[in-house]
């Protein structure tokens, strides 16, 4: 065996032995929720009351992108509140006349925290929902996936967005910066375009 | 018979003296690929950033081959093909922390990784660094991954993999090198006398 393939086998070997503990790790630590109290932003917006509810993830992209997503509800004059999905996060929508469900997609599927978490909800009670994505290549069979499990516990998903890292978020070339920062762009924007879709 | 032909007429001579340069116009061409593989995938032209990544492994397996065939290695042609190797890795992943994929810190240890192994390498001929002589080949595997496999999870994966390939070859090297100084200074201050 030549040196060449003699080096890219051990190569291979390597980086089976570290990715195969990474994705141990990895495996419990997706499982595993966030806690952080509700926080609230804007306590005197009178456009109406937003609960967002998400999953922080592995990277800081989704978090920046759910961040911008409650600036733009903030900026048109929502009262926001703000927690991760977890067994601590309100069930109890019914005060609320907006909710909005954030996750990175994983394998094609919506994180696990927020998908017990609308498990847990159990009924939305007709309440409008916002589905905000985030991932790295096609994130539209996770939309899917996340509407079908919104319309089953009682929701009515008004509005869906994908956002990701390596496909174009802005083809029509409307903002500016990398596609990343377009991204945030976009989440702010049409958080701020909500009010009146919802009303 | 390759011989033969090249060997027939002036021109085919200048032809033959001129095959042990192919090396180093190969490597001369992946070093050149770095820019495009940056600005290709900053540009999200992801499957013409793969092609132009698979001319830089398919090039970086064979000028070391044809270096052996035609026996004409150097220490400046190793550490071309190096920087080469560096320069390639490093535009891919600046490429991807300026998506926001991976962190700039990520980059800064590749650098850093390339500067211990420049120094390191001065410094000491033999060193043992059972992961530094793959790194490439690692990040090479990642680069392409990222580009094929899209999914953030299998992103925090690569993220861990070469984090941890990175921290095992700077350790072992920088470990490596100082024992070495550490024995040269011994050395230079307890001369051994003889009688």
């Amino acid at each position: 065996m030549s040196t060449f393939w003699t080096g890219l086998l051990i190569a291979v070997a390597i980086i089976v032995v570290i990715a195969g503990g990474s994705f141990t790790w990895l495996v419990w630590r997706l499982n595993e929720e966030t806690v952080t109290p509700l926080t609230v932003s804007n306590p005197d917006g009178t456009a109406g009351k937003a609960l967002v509810v998400y999953q922080p993830g592995l990277s800081s992209f989704p978090k920046r992108v759910t961040e911008a997503f409650s600036e733009g509800l903030v900026a048109s004059g929502w009262q926001v509140s703000t927690t991760t999905a977890s067994s601590k996060a309100p069930a109890a929508v019914a005060g609320y006349d907006l909710i909005i469900l954030s996750s990175p997609v994983y394998g094609g599927a919506p994180g696990k925290p927020l998908a017990r978490y609308i498990e847990r909800v159990a009924d939305f009670g007709r309440k409008p929902v916002v589905v905000l994505l985030t991932g790295a290549g096609d994130v539209e069979p996770a939309i899917k996936l996340t509407e079908q499990m919104v319309v089953r516990a009682g929701g009515r998903a008004i509005r869906s967005l994908g956002l990701t890292t390596m496909k174009p978020n802005d083809e029509a070339n409307k903002y500016t910066g990398s596609n990343t920062d377009r991204a945030i762009q976009i989440a702010r924007e049409t958080g701020r375009a909500l009010q009146p879709a919802v009303q | 018979m390759v011989t033969r032909q090249f060997c027939a007429g002036s021109g085919g001579s200048r032809r033959l003296e001129l095959l042990p340069l192919l090396p180093q116009l190969l490597t001369g061409l992946r070093l050149a690929s770095a820019p495009l593989v940056w600005w290709l995938v900053t540009r999200l032209e992801l499957q013409a950033a793969f092609a132009c990544l698979g001319f830089a492994m398919v090039s970086d397996a064979a000028d070391g081959s044809l270096v052996r065939r035609f026996g004409t290695p150097s220490r400046a042609g190793a550490y071309f093909d190096a920087t080469a190797d560096f320069a390639v890795i490093a535009a891919a992943f600046s490429a991807f922390a300026y998506l926001d994929i991976y962190p700039v810190w990520l980059v800064a240890l590749i650098a850093l990784a390339f500067l211990v192994f420049l120094l390191s390498s001065c410094l000491t001929s033999t060193i043992y660094d059972p992961v530094g002589r793959y790194i490439g080949g690692i990040l090479f595997v990642a680069i392409a991954a990222t580009l094929l496999l899209q999914d953030l999870l299998l992103q925090f994966v690569i993220l861990s993999a070469a984090t941890a390939s990175l921290t095992i070859t700077l350790g072992a090297r920088a470990a490596y090198t100082l024992a070495t100084r550490r024995q040269i200074l011994i050395g230079a201050r307890y001369p051994k006398t003889s009688l």
